[in-house]
């Protein structure tokens, strides 16, 4: 029995797609049995295509407030992007410190940069199972982020992989959805895996990607395969 | 200085007890010149009032014919012997072309920095004899410019915007050239007549490949701006000149061959000598002698180790600066080598010992007598090195000191049959799919990106078979995606770039990741322009090699081992008790340990293991020679207690001995190694030694028998006494292995026994294997995106393959 099963609703949803001819290949949701195949055969999720970083703010903060009471890891590849969207979350608006902190709480999603992983980790706040890890990469270049400072301190993928194995100690290791608007066919996919120590990648079109709960019109039909995080 | 250099040589050679004359052939020349008048030249009149001071009985009939070919529209190759004037059939048209339209512009390419230095000044002085070309460049001092990595950053952009005849190298054109033709080289392409390559020779192997495709972009992206330019070579030394030159430009080319030179020549006299010490030692001994005497003497040595040795043992390291003794070899800094060269040319340096660095035409003064340490790998290296002495008309000597491998003593033996051996054919493989596709990534680039515009009809059909291939969605390779191809390319070695050497702060110089394994491991004594150093680390990721200054005078080795993995097979014939087969291998060397030792041969300490330092790891082609197992268990008794031994010495015979059936060809190329880890059938392998293969050791499959002929020819006539044999047959100075002459002969018998008994059947895979996928055996059940074998999932859309084990 996966101990994620708990959960009602879909929480990421979208098309897998072939990387260069984006051809649809079926549909793509982050549900238990999902996870369990990505942890299994340590496959990472790219979706590529995603728009603009206020779009996944948003969609993000939705995820955020969603009540499926699971928790998530978004890592923000860059210091702008950090800023944006320290300066975006509720805890900004409530605080009269105005520094971006190496990572902070909104509902549901624990921010932070891939340099300050280590330090969540070691940290009480940090979420001891996470059901994913959310890289969010503008310009999809953080897994090449390697090298650098003593004992690879700035090594941002090793980071990610050292945080993965850190959460495996409390018998979950969560899958990576690495989320740039660049398109997958524009980038090297190949030499992304190695860094993120990775064996392969499935492929989701950013474009329509749908992240937070459904709409509560939509009537979702749960069977024992579709029970979701 | 004595009157006759010949004679004084000759005087030395005779007082010399230790010395005995193997070959002693007849003075060579002097030959006068044959001339044609430059009033029948079609160069521009400014040109010929310029030239007729300098050249009363008019040019060579050579240059002349070659001049007039260049004028006439023809891409021309020159190949005549060295110093008949090759500079000036290629200057001279550029000249002409810059008389008749100023804003013309030609680009030279050298395959050393140091020839297109050389090459900068004469020009520059010949274009202040021609009073149009002297005004033009009085009025931009860049008009002739040198644009290679040795080139200031901050010059450049001058250099970028005013040059009209570019000096560089193939390395710049592909990376600083090429890559920008369309924001800082648009004026320069448009106006583009003439591409000069200098020492065509040089252009082989792996480098030879990747410049060959360099060119074939350069004629692209001049298509691209419109223009249509002349392409000029010369080489002193090169088999099938035209035919080399078409292959490596793509396009047609009028050749002017040896057999219409007419150059004065100066009187020559070679000898081939030994020595009773060391033939380091023979050649060391005599290069200082003829130096005290007044004789201005270059050494050329087998390989840079040796040339620091002998330097190391001639002067004293810090009585080195004020002696007339220097070392030249790659490596050293510019600097460095520009004081050695002006050294030579001034008479203040009077004895180099060198590596190949300078066989090529940098012009180093007069030379009067070349001493040439070993046989050199080719037979061009041979004639390049001789040709540096008796250059301009003058006497010159050469004396070849035979080292103690097979090949050498066998040309000893027969030395008619060394100087009627012909130069080496130059070896090319446009099909190398590696080099292929990253070129195809570099040319895609150049047009912007889009690869449907791409010229595949200059590019040749390799280039239009990858771009179907990609059309058809079967390349996916990384290259095709990186954002910055060019630098993915090293076109000299097909491998990374160089190490930098550190002694403490100071940057001394570079090696390659080849030589690294040999020459400066971890713990190794490592000599750099006559001073030793000990290498302290090895940083990979840096690319950097630390160094602190030794003074101990002993040497370090390192023994290193092969292991081979067969990848493709290609041919095979197979015979009862053995196989003969070409394939496309993997080569991994790995060092196992270091041994030091001081000058009398004893060791002073060893360190076991890699130390750290990284495989080298080679896929080429080569061919095996592979004993079955049932034949192999009777030979093993039969061999008694040196089975192995006769593995290695038959290796050493084949490696030395593969140059004399297969033609000419470089020995630097290819390589042998013999695989006893194989507990079922051991192989014994001749392999290319460049990366992915240029075809040279496929002869082997055919020449095989013939090659066992040779082999058990040279160990049973070899006079040496005792069953270990000597350096001239089968044991190896390079490996502490156990040799045995018996077992050699016995198991070369029992080989050759076969091959004459036995009619082997011949099965060809080659049909099967598509050069540029070989790998590809399934498509994705998913997506339909074709696969590679092994895979565990499909990259293109993470589907898990089915049959494949996790």
């Amino acid at each position: 029995m996966n101990e994620f099963n708990n959960n009602t609703l879909p929480a990421i949803r979208g098309h897998r797609i072939a990387r260069m001819t984006e051809n649809r290949l079926g549909n793509f949701q982050l549900c238990a049995d999902t996870t369990s195949e990505l942890v299994r055969e340590n496959i990472g999720v790219m979706i590529g295509g995603c728009r603009d970083r206020e779009w996944l703010c948003d969609r993000f903060q939705a995820l955020s407030k969603s009540e499926q009471g699971r928790d998530y890891v978004v890592i923000l590849s860059t210091n702008d992007l950090t800023r944006y969207w320290y300066r975006r979350s509720e805890v900004y608006q409530h605080t009269d410190d105005f520094r971006t902190p190496p990572y902070w709480r909104e509902g549901a999603l624990t921010y932070t940069t891939p340099e300050k992983l280590g330090e969540l980790s070691r940290s009480e706040y940090c979420p001891r199972k996470p059901v994913s890890l959310l890289i969010v990469d503008p310009y999809g270049i953080m897994p090449f982020a390697f090298g650098g400072g003593a004992y690879n301190t700035y090594s941002r993928p090793e980071q990610v992989v050292k945080f993965q194995n850190a959460c495996s100690q409390y018998g979950h290791r969560p899958p990576i959805l690495y989320f740039t608007p660049k398109p997958a066919k524009s980038m090297n996919t190949n030499a992304m895996l190695a860094h993120l120590a990775l064996e392969s990648w499935w492929f989701v079109d950013g474009r329509d990607v749908r992240i937070g709960p459904p709409p509560k019109h939509r009537s979702i039909r749960l069977t024992t395969d579709l029970i979701c995080i | 200085m004595p009157e006759s250099i010949i004679a004084s040589v000759q005087d030395i050679l005779s007082a010399e007890e230790n010395l005995h004359t193997l070959y002693d052939p007849a003075v060579d020349g002097p030959r006068a010149g044959r001339y044609r008048s430059l009033a029948e030249s079609r160069l521009h009149p400014e040109v010929k009032a310029a030239l007729s001071s300098r050249f009363e009985g008019g040019l060579y009939t050579h240059q002349h014919e070659a001049i007039e070919s260049i004028l006439g529209g023809q891409n021309t190759v020159v190949a005549t012997r060295t110093s008949s004037g090759k500079s000036l059939i290629y200057s001279l048209p550029v000249c002409d072309a810059l008389c008749r339209d100023p804003q013309a512009t030609a680009l030279f390419l050298y395959p050393q920095k140091a020839l297109a230095n050389d090459q900068l000044i004469k020009l520059r002085q010949l274009m202040d004899s021609i009073e149009p070309l002297c005004d033009l460049q009085n009025s931009n001092p860049e008009l002739v410019s040198r644009y290679d990595g040795s080139v200031p950053s901050q010059e450049r952009k001058s250099i970028r915007e005013n040059s009209q005849i570019v000096m560089s190298n193939p390395d710049m054109l592909h990376l600083g050239i090429l890559n920008y033709h369309d924001s800082n080289w648009q004026s320069f392409f448009e106006h583009l007549k003439y591409v000069v390559i200098d020492e065509c020779h040089e252009y082989r192997g792996i480098f030879g490949t990747n410049v060959a495709y360099v060119l074939r972009r350069l004629r692209q992206i001049c298509e691209f701006h419109g223009s249509s330019p002349q392409f000029i070579a010369t080489s002193a030394t090169v088999q099938d000149p035209q035919g080399h030159m078409e292959l490596l430009t793509g396009a047609p080319f009028e050749c002017i061959d040896a057999d219409r030179d007419g150059s004065m020549q100066g009187r020559r006299k070679f000898w081939m000598v030994r020595g009773e010490d060391h033939y380091y030692d023979t050649g060391r001994k005599l290069g200082k002698k003829l130096a005290d005497t007044g004789l201005t003497s270059l050494v050329f040595c087998p390989s840079r180790v040796s040339a620091e040795r002998m330097v190391s043992r001639t002067v004293r390291p810090d009585e080195l600066e004020a002696s007339q003794t220097r070392v030249y070899r790659s490596g050293l800094s510019a600097q460095q080598r520009e004081e050695i060269e002006n050294g030579l040319r001034t008479g203040d340096v009077k004895l180099v010992y060198s590596t190949s660095a300078l066989e090529l035409g940098i012009d180093i003064g007069e030379i009067d007598v070349v001493i040439c340490v070993g046989l050199p790998h080719s037979m061009m290296s041979f004639w390049q090195r001789f040709g540096r002495a008796a250059r301009g008309g003058r006497e010159g000597a050469a004396i070849l000191i035979p080292a103690e491998t097979p090949i050498d003593s066998f040309y000893a033996n027969h030395p008619e049959q060394l100087f009627e051996r012909e130069t080496e054919p130059l070896v090319l493989s446009m099909h190398n799919a590696r080099v292929a596709y990253q070129h195809y990534a570099c040319a895609t680039q150049e047009v912007g990106g889009d690869e449907n515009r791409l010229q595949t009809e200059i590019l040749g059909p390799e280039i239009q078979k990858i771009q179907e291939l990609r059309n058809e969605g079967q390349l996916n390779q990384d290259i095709f995606y990186v954002t910055e191809p060019h630098i993915e390319v090293n076109l000299r070695s097909g491998g990374e770039r160089p190490y930098k050497l550190f002694a403490g702060e100071e940057e001394i110089g570079e090696i390659d990741e080849h030589h690294l394994l040999r020459e400066c491991y971890t713990n190794a004594i490592y000599r750099h322009g006559g001073k030793a150093f000990r290498v302290k680390n090895v940083l990979h990721g840096q690319k950097k090699i630390r160094l602190s200054q030794e003074f101990s005078r002993n040497e370090t080795t390192g023994l290193i081992q092969k292991k081979i993995k067969l990848r493709n097979q290609y041919r095979q014939a197979d015979y009862e008790s053995l196989r003969v087969t070409t394939a496309s291998i993997d080569v991994t060397e790995y060092l196992l340990s270091v041994t030091e030792k001081d000058p009398s041969g004893s060791i002073v300490m060893s360190w076991p293991g890699s130390g750290g330092m990284k495989n080298h790891r080679l896929p080429t082609e080569g061919t095996m020679l592979c004993l079955t197992r049932p034949f192999w268990d009777s030979l093993a008794l039969q061999l008694g207690p040196a089975p192995n031994a006769a593995l290695s010495g038959v290796e050493r015979l084949f490696m030395s001995l593969f140059a004399t059936i297969s033609g000419p060809c470089d020995t630097q190329d290819y390589a042998a190694a013999v695989d006893r880890t194989n507990k079922d059938e051991p192989f014994i392998i001749l392999y290319d030694n460049v990366y992915d293969g240029v075809e040279l050791t496929d002869k082997a499959f055919d020449l095989m028998p013939e090659l066992v002929e040779k082999s058990l020819e040279r160990v049973e006539s070899c006079q040496c006494e005792g069953d270990e044999g000597c350096f001239r047959c089968i044991a190896n100075p390079r490996s502490d292995d156990r040799s045995s002459k018996s077992a050699t002969i016995r198991l070369l018998q029992a080989i050759q026994q076969v091959f004459n008994q036995e009619k082997p059947q011949i099965t060809d895979y080659r049909d099967q294997i598509n050069h540029y996928e070989d790998e590809i055996i399934l498509s994705c059940p998913a997506c339909q995106q074709t696969l590679k074998a092994n895979v565990k999932f499909c990259s293109e859309c993470g589907t898990k393959i089915e049959g494949t084990s996790l």
